[in-house]
């Protein structure tokens, strides 16, 4: 019984590890094209036509940001839970917007990981990338649920969660 | 006496005249010998037509070759055009590609260094020329252009766009369409100086962040060793809440910072965000539904035009609309809106929702004062689809 329940522990920290690093990762390598490339990403934002120019530069100027923010937080496990709401945020955003564009029948560039070169076949927005963002919300869906189940050490846990923790293990 | 490249790392005042003169003086000879270049060599296809778009002058797929030679020849190296006119350095047929200058460069003994992320204060200190890498204009999708930058002259930097003239052309107007990477031409190997300035952004952004996430949480341990500010006490609801405010507030005060103080940040340089605002002006115009074009027509109120070519207008169309295809000139558009009133609700259309005549007419309309313009994206397709069920 014991052995199950530290087996279940195991898998459901495995799991959490392994969806907040591939969450941080693919946030941190989306979000560094962007912010180096600024005055592209904000074209990017434009040509969803979904933000008006105001709401359209802060977009471009916060969602970078959120990104890289959320990927080291997730990476560090620094704010876990922040930063996997924030995730939550983010993949519900990609994937609204995109539903939304694909629904007008713009064909134009995803812009999900910084500007594509114009050589290469680019990103372009399609059900291939509507099935990413949906992956990215759903990760970030099951990765918060796993931090329900099993919160990170350190202030931020629940002591009495902690201790029943530590007598399963013991 | 001083050599070139001390005249050119001195950033006195007559260095800098110095330069410019010789740049002017070279470049009119480029200007004069262009001609040369405009015989297709053998084996190359160019077919690339010029952008409507655009008045500066087109060089096609020699942009970067032309560039390089007026690189080595500011540089004072020895360099015929029709040597660097050949296959091997136009590799495609949209033109030369990093790869092809720098090795067309080395082989003329010149030193090249491809540089990514350059930013504005790079091109201030700049004391070699630097082929940037652009594109035509702000809303054009692809960069598939090279230009050279010669140097600055007050606060624009000066531009030479092969075969034309030298022009200026502020910071703010050259962020837009400039894709940060550039070509640094050089007689002798680069300082360090410019790859310090340029090429660390991506890791210092990286290796700052990791040290303020670890410091932050070693700051975490130490509070919460001594029972202060544990979020925990008051349950897990509010403990994720504060995460997500403390997350949301680094990212803004980060973005704000950024974007405020950075070099390249999009509040420092308003006149590139405005420039790109407008290149997509057709976007921000309200868009109109099936139902909302019919309520429209209904009223009677509105002028609903269609964009597309007579042959496609006669074919169908809109009730009540009126054809201005998307090529008419503005004399033609102010004779048929002769009487529609700048402030009356106008709807443009065209074929469906792929097509782009109804916003570059919509565009068009915006600039010659039509305040309520709105395009039906549905287009004819839509509305013939509604009336066929």
């Amino acid at each position: 019984m014991r052995g199950r329940q530290s087996l279940r522990t195991r898998a459901v920290r495995g799991g959490s590890t392994l969806i907040r690093l591939a969450l941080g990762f693919l946030f941190l390598w989306s979000a560094v094209p962007k912010l180096q490339h600024s005055y592209d990403f904000l074209g990017n934002v434009y040509q969803y036509e979904i933000a008006g120019p105001t709401s359209g530069l802060w977009i471009a100027m916060v969602v970078p940001w959120l990104e890289f923010v959320a990927g080291v937080c997730l990476i560090c496990n620094v704010l876990p839970a922040g930063a996997i709401l924030s995730a939550i945020a983010l993949g519900g955003l990609f994937l609204a917007a995109q539903w939304i564009a694909l629904r007008q029948g713009l064909s134009i560039p995803c812009g999900c990981f910084g500007p594509v070169d114009a050589a290469s076949s680019g990103d372009v927005l399609s059900r291939s990338t509507l099935l990413r963002a949906w992956l990215v919300l759903t990760a970030g869906l099951v990765g918060y649920l796993l931090l329900f189940l099993h919160p990170s050490g350190g202030c931020g846990t629940n002591e009495r969660e902690a201790n029943a923790d530590r007598s399963v293990m013991s | 006496m001083r050599n070139g490249t001390d005249q050119r790392s001195c950033g006195s005042c007559a260095s800098q005249c110095t330069r410019r003169r010789r740049c002017l003086v070279t470049i009119t000879a480029l200007m004069c010998c262009s001609a040369i270049a405009t015989q297709t060599p053998a084996g190359l296809v160019v077919s690339r037509a010029p952008s409507p778009d655009t008045d500066s002058p087109q060089s096609g797929a020699y942009c970067g070759v032309y560039c390089l030679y007026a690189a080595i020849r500011l540089e004072g190296g020895e360099v015929s055009l029709p040597a660097l006119v050949t296959p091997s350095y136009i590799s495609s047929r949209r033109g030369s590609s990093s790869a092809d200058l720098v090795e067309a460069g080395r082989a003329h003994g010149m030193h090249v260094l491809p540089m990514r992320n350059l930013s504005t204060g790079t091109l201030r200190n700049a004391a070699y020329p630097i082929i940037l890498h652009v594109k035509r204009q702000p809303g054009a999708p692809a960069y598939d252009h090279w230009v050279l930058f010669v140097g600055m002259d007050g606060p624009e930097a000066m531009l030479y766009e092969p075969p034309g003239s030298l022009r200026r052309l502020p910071l703010d107007q050259l962020l837009p369409v400039w894709d940060r990477t550039g070509l640094i031409v050089s007689r002798i190997p680069v300082s360090s100086r410019s790859l310090i300035i340029s090429g660390v952004s991506t890791p210092l952004l990286f290796a700052s962040s990791l040290i303020a996430a670890g410091g932050f949480r070693l700051a975490r341990r130490w509070i919460a060793r001594r029972g202060i500010l544990c979020w925990a006490r008051f349950g897990r609801p509010v403990q994720h809440c504060c995460h997500l405010a403390l997350v949301l507030g680094i990212t803004a005060s980060l973005a704000l910072a950024y974007n405020a103080f950075a070099e390249n940040g999009l509040l420092n340089h308003r006149q590139a965000v405005g420039q790109i605002q407008q290149s997509y002006a057709s976007n921000f115009l309200p868009k109109f539904s099936l139902a909302k074009t019919r309520r429209a027509l209904g009223g009677g109120l509105a002028v609903v035009i269609d964009a597309r070519p007579p042959e496609d207008f006669d074919a169908g169309h809109l009730p009540g609309a009126v054809n201005i295809p998307v090529d008419a000139t503005t004399e033609e558009i102010h004779q048929q809106l002769e009487h529609a009133p700048r402030d009356g609700q106008v709807v443009v259309y065209c074929q469906s929702s792929g097509c782009p005549y109804a916003k570059l007419m919509a565009a068009r309309l915006t600039a010659l004062g039509f305040t309520k313009v709105a395009i039906f994206s549905g287009g004819w397709h839509e509305w013939k689809r509604s009336m066929g069920s």
